[in-house]
């Protein structure tokens, strides 16, 4: 009876934190699409039309725009997939020099927002910028950058890390056991990859191009920036237009929305149909075979040389020749200045924005961590195990898609109704932020919950120790790096969240992502790059401010745990 | 027709995981490499088959030069040898017909022909009807067959084994131990298995090469290496044994006296003169227990394990601990008797006994007469 209740409630709270976060805003999303009403409320609130899938219909922009979102999603998951895989290929077999700097580059990467990378590189093929006044490249760069190759080509730079963390992974995991065995069957090096290396990476493949093609469809930073300079409409672009234009059109949008889900869910399928019963295998060995390291190579650290230095030095080049210099008319040292970062700091609409995005990260990072931890660590696996399978698969929702919801959710006429005005406040932000991060979060703490032997726990209890000090004592330490890159991820992805924020800001109070596209949009490009900067490295003050206290607790454990790896059998 | 080692050498770091190793090993035989772990056993078998590079010293199979130092080396793609890996690095994609035909399908073998060949291969190593399945449907028995199915559809004429056997239970271990030294016979196939299992290397192989740091410290047929040891480390890696020091005291025919503890044991040895300071090595098998008047050891009896069929003692004799078998359960002292047919005897003190290595010069492993 007791276990019966504990499950109901286990049940219970889970079906309120998610139905709150994810599945009202969703049902409210497609309800828009029929109810063109809803947000309005009253009498009209519940008469059904078609009207707005009719629009879209026969709407060129949307239907242009959703091409190009497919093309480029197709394109840039394609080559990023085939890219990753050729880098960590090389990278485990000819690796470069200086190991370390690169899996810490690739993180960097992958944490840093797309419309920054965009912007970054919107600023350097402007006219005066970068490429102009240094290289004199102006006419070669800007055809190519403001086209949909450029955008193609800043969208696959920017979600190459997602390939090239996953194939790493995939690769580690295989040992070199299986090389082995087919090079003493007599398979040269190219058919040892294509006949057992490939078709054992597969599911890794398909599981990157998937992530991939729903992270360029759904990604609006690129999109509001490099694909907008460039002529170049994107449907998560069209969509925050039909909201933006005025009078809005909410049931234009909620179709868009769904086209774009549609794309995304089409991939998804995709994916799971082509996964066939012979690539479900799992790898069989547990004791993995490794060669001692490769010699280094300088190909694949130029290769490697040349990634990063596209996907962050140029952008950050491009930030510090903007925010160092004043009206973009210098060109020499002598031109450099610190106006911008003092307008920057000195204004409050401007430090304001840095300000309340870093409070909204911290906030956000404690709820959602918060709620991860009790779903990753709720004692019945099942509930636990199923939450975390629903909440995967929202992680293909754009955030974008996320935002729309929350307006047509949280500004719905019944809740005005009834008294409940959070549409318009922080909360409404805090909330939407959180449903962004929380698969994310649950991810990653269930996958370090998982990972704890359950055969600890026996052993603690036999050695009598109770619930507390086992979760004190056993759980927290193990769970604790995780916890710290989880907090990172969130921390960072909340500082410079674009697509949710765009929407749903209150009145006034701008985000610094908001703030950041704000200037660059009124041609404060100074401004604007100074913000960015400042965004960085409070980002990089968290990480360090994490590093430090990972070394001071948790430094000798961790490199005991690192080195549990096996190497060479000798 | 033969596998030569010649001064093969291999570091890791500082440390020496091959040190100028030389050994012959003769066609149409299993030979087995023992010894403790980080003895560089594995080292040798992957330096064999290719997938570490040697970093001086010769490999030679036939008239097929493996590697000559960093002047020549084969890829292990081009050495047409056999590999048989300790988790047996079965690809999960494929199935088991998949697996043995792989090996047939990159050296351009007519269809036909792969499937005449794997169902061959699947009737000797007892596969029928499992040709479809994938690796993760079958037991370790059936993935172990099936690894070295894989590993002879080439009909290579070497194949290595990297403690191969070591994954699986200790039944199906026993079995599999005398159904492939059959099969490797009876297809007069060479092969070299590493292992740290000593009855695996008495059972399969026709000559046991013992290592210890990064050298071959012995090279012997699996009677001689078990009964005649030339080290400690040897001795042990065997077996359990008791290693008694001793004295030489005079000659009697072929055989050495010894004085052990007070008594004076013929050891059957090689000469050795008077004085010389000896250790004996005593298996459990070689000492017994009788109704008999005549003068033994009197043994305090420490320790009984029940092994089933006997007991095995440890007991303690003038400072010294002995272990023999018992049919019976023990009492507190035991007078317990050598047959000195049983025991022997080498030098104490010497490179050998400190099992660090072997003389200098090339070893053989050809079995003893």
């Amino acid at each position: 009876m007791r276990a019966l209740r504990n499950r109901a409630f286990g049940w219970g709270t889970v079906l309120i934190i998610l139905g709150v976060l994810l599945g009202y805003p969703l049902i409210m999303l497609l309800l828009q699409a029929v109810f063109p009403g809803l947000q309005v409320g009253g009498s009209g609130a519940l008469t059904p039309s078609f009207q707005a899938f009719v629009t879209f219909i026969h709407d060129p922009l949307s239907l242009s725009a959703m091409a190009h979102t497919a093309v480029l999603a197709l394109s840039v998951a394609t080559l990023a997939t085939i890219a990753g895989t050729l880098l960590m290929v090389l990278f485990h077999r000819r690796p470069p020099r200086w190991r370390p700097l690169w899996p810490m580059l690739t993180w960097a990467l992958f944490l840093a927002p797309s419309f920054v990378i965009a912007e970054g590189f919107d600023l350097m093929g402007m006219p005066n910028g970068l490429f102009d006044r240094v290289f004199g490249l102006h006419n070669i760069s800007v055809p190519l950058l403001f086209s949909p190759y450029g955008v193609g080509f800043v969208l696959g730079i920017r979600l190459l890390p997602i390939a090239m963390i996953t194939i790493d992974s995939a690769l580690r995991g295989m040992g070199d056991e299986f090389r082995d065995a087919a090079r003493t069957l007599g398979a040269q090096s190219w058919l040892v990859y294509l006949r057992v290396v490939l078709p054992l990476l597969r599911p890794a493949l398909m599981a990157t191009f998937f992530v991939i093609f729903a992270e360029a469809a759904g990604d609006f930073g690129v999109a509001a920036t490099l694909g907008y300079d460039s002529h170049w409409l994107l449907l998560s672009y069209l969509i925050y237009q039909s909201l933006s234009t005025f009078p809005a059109n909410f049931g234009l949008a909620a179709v868009q929305s769904m086209a774009l889900m549609g794309i995304v869910a089409l991939a998804q399928l995709l994916e799971k149909t082509t996964a066939s019963k012979r690539s479900r295998f799992s790898v069989l060995h547990g004791n993995r075979h490794v060669h001692a390291a490769h010699q280094q190579s300088w190909l694949t650290t130029v290769l490697f040389a040349i990634v990063f230095a596209m996907g962050l030095l140029i952008p950050l080049l491009s930030y510090l020749w903007i925010a160092l210099t004043r009206g973009l008319s210098g060109s020499g040292i002598g031109q450099l200045t610190l106006h911008n970062f003092v307008l920057a700091l000195h204004t409050p609409m401007l430090a304001g924005s840095l300000s309340r995005s870093v409070e909204y990260s911290l906030a956000v990072a404690v709820v959602a961590l918060s709620i991860g931890l009790y779903l990753s660590a709720m004692t019945d696996r099942e509930v636990s195990q199923t939450v975390t399978r629903w909440l995967t698969a929202t992680i293909a929702i754009p955030g974008l898609i996320l935002g729309i919801s929350y307006i047509f959710a949280w500004n719905a006429g019944w809740l005005t109704n009834i008294g409940l005005n959070i549409y318009g406040t922080h909360w409404v932000l805090i909330l939407a932020y959180t449903a962004g991060v929380l698969p994310f979060v649950v991810r990653m703490l269930g996958a370090a919950f998982a990972q704890i032997d359950p055969n600890l726990m026996s052993a603690a209890r036999a050695l009598g120790v109770g619930r507390a000090t086992r979760l004190w004592r056993i759980t927290v330490p193990l769970v604790l790096p995780a916890l710290g890159s989880t907090f990172l991820l969130v921390v960072t992805g909340v500082l410079f969240e674009l697509p949710a924020s765009e929407l749903l800001y209150p009145a006034g109070s701008p985000t610094l992502a908001v703030e950041i596209v704000h200037q660059f949009h009124n041609f404060n490009y100074g401004v604007g790059a100074a913000l960015t900067l400042m965004g960085m490295i409070v980002a990089l003050a968290f990480t360090a401010a994490w590093r430090l206290v990972e070394s001071r607790w948790m430094g000798s454990w961790r490199e005991a745990r690192s080195s549990t790896e096996r190497r060479d059998a000798v | 027709m033969s596998l030569t080692i010649s001064g093969a050498t291999k570091r890791y770091g500082d440390v020496y995981a091959l040190n100028n190793v030389s050994l012959t090993l003769e066609e149409g035989q299993v030979h087995a490499i023992v010894g403790p772990s980080g003895s560089g056993k594995t080292s040798l078998l992957q330096a064999i088959c290719g997938l570490e590079r040697l970093d001086d010293g010769v490999i030679r199979w036939h008239n097929v030069e493996f590697q000559r130092g960093q002047s020549h080396y084969l890829p292990p793609e081009r050495r047409e040898i056999g590999m048989v890996f300790q988790d047996f690095a079965l690809f999960p994609h494929l199935t088991v017909g998949q697996n043995i035909a792989f090996g047939l399908g990159v050296r351009k073998w007519p269809a036909s022909r792969v499937k005449q060949r794997v169902e061959e291969l699947l009737t000797l190593l007892h596969l029928e009807g499992l040709h479809d399945r994938f690796p993760h449907e079958l037991s370790g028995g059936q993935k172990q067959r099936t690894a070295v199915a894989r590993a002879l559809a080439p009909d290579p004429r070497l194949v290595l084994l990297d403690e191969s056997l070591s994954s699986l239970d200790a039944a199906l271990r026993r079995t599999l131990q005398h159904e492939l030294r059959d099969l490797f016979k009876s297809l007069n196939l060479t092969a070299i298995l590493v292992t740290h299992d000593p009855t695996e290397a008495l059972v399969m192989a026709d000559n046991i090469a013992v290592m210890n740091q990064g050298h071959v410290i012995s090279v012997d047929s699996p009677q001689t290496l078990y009964e005649r040891p030339q080290s400690a480390i040897a001795a042990e890696l065997m077996g359990m044994v008791s290693l008694w020091p001793g004295v030489v005291v005079g000659t009697h025919r072929d055989q050495v006296v010894v004085d052990l503890g007070g008594h004076h044991m013929a050891i059957r040895c090689p000469a050795m003169a008077p004085g010389t300071p000896v250790t004996t090595v005593i298996r459990p098998s070689s000492c017994y227990v009788s109704a008999s008047q005549e003068p033994g050891f009197e043994v305090t009896v420490e320790q009984v394990r029940y092994l089933g069929d006997y007991f095995l003692v440890t007991g303690r004799a003038g400072g010294e601990t002995l272990y023999f078998y018992l049919n019976r359960p023990p009492k507190d002292i035991e007078t317990v008797h050598f047959d000195a047919e049983r025991l022997w005897c080498y030098p104490t003190g010497g490179a050998e006994s400190q099992g660090r290595r072997a003389p200098e010069g090339e070893q053989s492993l050809i079995v003893a007469p």
